[in-house]
């Protein structure tokens, strides 16, 4: 097992390195430039001079052979769109906002999809299902910055309850997550639903029926095991998009979060904070990847890694 | 050091002198017929190579508490709250970064520039008392004002503008408003370029308080560009560094306002410098700005949780004009003209015919009515109604709406009917929603009448401007705006003279700009001969002039004073460049006591 660890997290590196080379020479084809043109475009002089002064002169390769060298030394360069402060330090800073607003959601939407998904598996074909399918398609295709829109709308704007949006403050999480959870609950409950009506059906939960145990036992332990499984690998791998944050969310709640950083940079050709943030999530995607992995062998012994 | 420089203070009737020259272009404005008196009021004060002089008043240090009016709230919550883009949370100064710095909300406050414009938009002493021009026009001397203080304890001296403008030209710094002094500031060009060292700059100080700037061509604008000199702390760019104000511990100021808090993304905190010695007495103890997208600070202000805000989208304005229409306020915002361009050096845009057929194709009257509504007004030409030499009575008929004879033109451009002619892409530059709907009318409007294809394209702001200003041009078609530097047409024009903004190359009108610009004697005349160029402009159609922005501010009843009062033209908003040193605005604008507790919280 360790050695299986130890290769996949090996892998990674080289992953890493992949995608830094992919994403660095990327960056440098799109056409614009890092900085404003302006009203009135840079007059030659002063592009020369930002050239210089950012090492764009160079070229690419040697450009990226530079980047890696300080990268190794944990340097991973100043954002152009914050200069006084270094990419590690921005990160650092907005991060944990997003990861706040991402396990809150996390800690909301998946324990509530899985009781309304049971709930609608164990009631299957009744009203109550039906209700609860259409809430969950609905729930997955509105965009949750139109629902943002509407919760601002209709909670700070017509009731005056809470703030349209800002940081700081207990009633500042309110809308966003509210507004974030709606997606995974929604998709927790449909894959909740299918799987367990799956598993219900299976051999062996009549057999242990036959046998006699309770409902609760059955239905805990046969079916609530087995059927964790396609979940398992359907709602882990949303985690790393949930706790990388939305700009849709942050942008129309004011958080000043990570999520932002995922577009403005590509706007702004923000070339440091952009390498950093693929980097980042290649990380997060490949630790959590590993970790489903990991998860499989203890909820079915059959899988040997 | 050019020893043959002469101080020349001017005398009644001086051509120079800023009343004569008032004087002078309302005469003009008079017998143009124009209703709008504000071009000569800003003629009067950037012409003004003359003697300016501060008022004796508001000399002594601000210990004592501003008087407030009797409906005003009482000074701990004299707090206004307003919005800023979170892209341009960059930095608070100009010669940092003028297109990343905090220029929606409060900016440019932490020190006064030498000069700054009234409600009227004239220029008025700032931090210089007094200035004058040598008989040339090439050699300028600002006496600064010597109560100024840093509150660090160290006085304000003309070194700071020398450590300042230095910092602009540094070409290590690589600033992104280098164009605007070049061809103009004494050693600029030659500096930008690491030719000659930053202290051969045509920035001198003559002891602490006497600036001398000279110019390479005779400038009688500089005073106006000089709107544009909020100094830097020579102490604190040397110690420190140029970004010193973006935090707390490092920022300094003597301006009106010191940095409380700078949290990048959430907000900006100023509040009253109380050790501050400059003339503008201001009511506000503390501006909290609040760094969000502009497209959730509709909802804030619908929340009473900013106080102002300007451009609304157009659904917005609708919302506005049905449940609060005496909060919407039309600006003149800073005279920006939105227009088509063409790359003039290719097919089928080198054709004059096809850009006049394009020009009568457009029904700037159906997109006032449909869809500008508040936001703007119909534009024939390039300078706006109220800017100085503004012709737009006299142009509106050469690109005036006619769809025939716009289909007449294609036809003899040999494009009967749209026949043949190419298909087009009309690419806009990061349109907000009013520019969307506006560029897909024109598009529509054209495409209509000519019996062409135009598809529309956005582009976001940095891919956009490469295009625009690579040579040769790699944008054939398209949809942009210019809005003003400084109260100048010179500004203005000079967007359109060879090797500019534009492919477009005209040697008439560079002399007539050029000519224009440099010229120091009847202020009339030199407005006539800028008409005379916006004409050859305007005739060679490298643009299809569409409308002038008049943008749309909201503001809170309980925000008052004197900024909300009509100006000499009649105009009521928040005066560009708004709540800025550079402005009268801070002076003339108090909380009043309906406002709303708590508003800048967090």
């Amino acid at each position: 097992m360790a050695r299986y660890i130890l290769g996949r997290l090996l892998g990674l590196v080289f992953v890493l390195l992949a995608v830094s080379a992919v994403t660095f020479f990327l960056t440098r084809l799109v056409p614009g430039d890092p900085f404003a043109a302006g009203e009135r475009g840079l007059p030659e002089a002063t592009q020369a001079a930002r050239a210089a002064k950012y090492g764009f002169d160079q070229p690419v390769w040697r450009q990226y052979l530079s980047y890696l060298g300080s990268v190794v030394r944990g340097d991973f360069g100043v954002p152009f769109q914050a200069p006084t402060t270094t990419v590690v330090e921005l990160i650092k800073d907005t991060w944990p906002v997003t990861i706040r607003i991402g396990l809150l959601t996390i800690a909301i939407s998946y324990p509530l999809g899985i009781l309304l998904g049971f709930v609608a598996a164990v009631r299957r074909n009744s009203f109550l299902d039906y209700f609860l399918t259409f809430g969950s398609t609905l729930g997955l295709v509105l965009p949750n910055f139109v629902v943002a829109i509407w919760l601002i709308l209709l909670f700070a704007v017509r009731l005056d309850w809470l703030p349209t949006g800002g940081w700081g403050k207990p009633e500042h999480y309110v809308l966003p997550v509210l507004a974030y959870s709606l997606a995974p609950t929604a998709l927790v409950a449909r894959y909740t639903r299918t799987s367990l009506v799956d598993t219900l059906g299976a051999d062996h939960v009549r057999t242990a029926r036959a046998k006699g145990l309770s409902n609760t036992r059955v239905l805990t332990w046969h079916v609530g095991r087995n059927a964790l499984i396609p979940f398992v690998t359907v709602m882990l791998p949303e985690i790393p998009n949930i706790l990388t944050g939305s700009i849709f969310i942050e942008q129309a709640f004011r958080i000043p979060g990570l999520g932002r950083f995922f577009v403005t940079s590509t706007f702004t050709r923000d070339y440091p904070m952009i390498l950093a943030l693929v980097l980042l999530v290649a990380v997060v995607w490949g630790v959590t990847y590993l970790l489903t992995d990991l998860l499989y062998t203890l909820l079915d012994p059959r899988i040997r890694l | 050091m050019t020893d043959d420089r002469t101080k020349a203070p001017f005398v009644a009737g001086d051509a120079r002198d800023p009343r004569e020259i008032a004087r002078r272009i309302s005469l003009l404005e008079k017998s143009l017929g124009r209703r709008s008196l504000m071009g000569a009021m800003a003629g009067a004060g950037l012409v003004g190579a003359g003697l300016r002089t501060a008022p004796a008043a508001a000399r002594a240090a601000r210990q004592d508490a501003p008087a407030l009016p009797d409906d005003a709230a009482p000074l701990e919550e004299q707090v206004y709250v307003l919005p800023a883009d979170t892209t341009l949370d960059k930095t608070p100064d100009f010669y940092e970064a003028v297109y990343e710095r905090v220029s929606d909300a409060a900016f440019d406050i932490f020190s006064d520039p030498l000069v700054r414009l009234n409600r009227d938009f004239e220029i008025i002493p700032g931090a210089a008392l007094e200035w004058s021009g040598n008989e040339e026009g090439t050699v300028w001397t600002f006496q600064i004002d010597p109560n100024l203080m840093w509150n660090d304890g160290t006085p304000v001296t003309a070194n700071d503008w020398v450590a300042t403008f230095r910092y602009g030209a540094d070409p290590e710094h690589a600033w992104d408003f280098t164009w605007f002094f070049q061809g103009v500031l004494k050693g600029w060009d030659e500096a930008i370029a690491g030719e000659i060292p930053l202290e051969e700059l045509g920035v001198r100080a003559e002891g602490d308080h006497t600036l001398v700037l000279e110019t390479v061509v005779p400038a009688p604008y500089l005073p106006a560009m000089l709107l544009y000199s909020n100094p830097l702390s020579a102490k604190q760019l040397e110690e420190v560094g140029p970004l010193y104000n973006s935090n707390p511990e490092t920022s300094v100021s003597a301006g009106p306002f010191m940095l409380e808090e700078w949290q990048a993304d959430q907000r900006i905190v100023y509040v009253a410098n109380p050790d501050y010695t400059g003339t503008l007495e201001v009511p506000v103890q503390r501006v909290v700005i609040k760094l969000a997208a502009p497209n959730t600070w509709f909802t804030m202000y619908q929340n009473d949780e900013i106080d102002y805000m300007q451009k609304p989208a157009p659904a917005e304005i609708q919302i506005a004009q049905a449940e609060f229409p005496e909060q919407i306020y039309s600006s003149v915002g800073d005279f920006r003209t939105y227009y088509l361009f063409f790359d003039v050096t290719q097919a089928p845009f080198d054709d004059v015919k096809v850009r006049q057929a394009f020009s009568h194709a457009v029904d700037r009257d159906a997109i006032k009515t449909q869809i500008l509504g508040p936001s703007g007004v119909p534009a024939y030409s390039w300078l706006a109604p109220g800017f100085p030499a503004s012709n737009s009575e006299g142009l509106k008929e050469i690109q005036g709406f006619d769809p025939e004879r716009a289909k007449q033109l294609l036809a003899e451009a040999g494009f009967e009917g749209g026949a043949g002619f190419p298909a087009l892409t009309l690419q806009v530059r990061n349109p907000i929603p009013l520019e969307q709907n506006v560029s897909q009318a024109v598009a529509a409007g054209i495409a209509e009448t000519l019996g062409i294809q135009i598809e529309v394209q956005n582009q976001d702001q940095d891919t956009f401007m490469d295009a625009l200003t690579a040579k040769p041009t790699e944008i054939p078609f398209g949809f942009v705006s210019y809005g003003m530097d400084f109260l100048d047409p010179f500004n203005m024009l000079s967007v359109w003279l060879s090797g500019g903004r534009h492919s477009w190359v005209s040697e008439e009108f560079d002399t007539l700009v050029r000519d224009a610009a440099s010229f120091t004697g009847d202020p009339e005349q030199r407005a006539t001969m800028f008409q005379d160029a916006e004409r050859v402009l305007v005739e060679d159609v490298p643009a299809v002039f569409i409308y002038h922005e008049t943008p749309v501010q909201l503001v809170k009843p309980w925000v008052r004073g004197a900024v909300l009062e009509p100006d000499a033209n009649g105009i009521t908003s928040v005066h560009w460049p708004g709540y800025s040193a550079m402005s009268t605005v801070p002076a003339e604008l108090y909380i009043g006591a309906d406002a709303p507790a708590g508003r800048g919280d967090a």
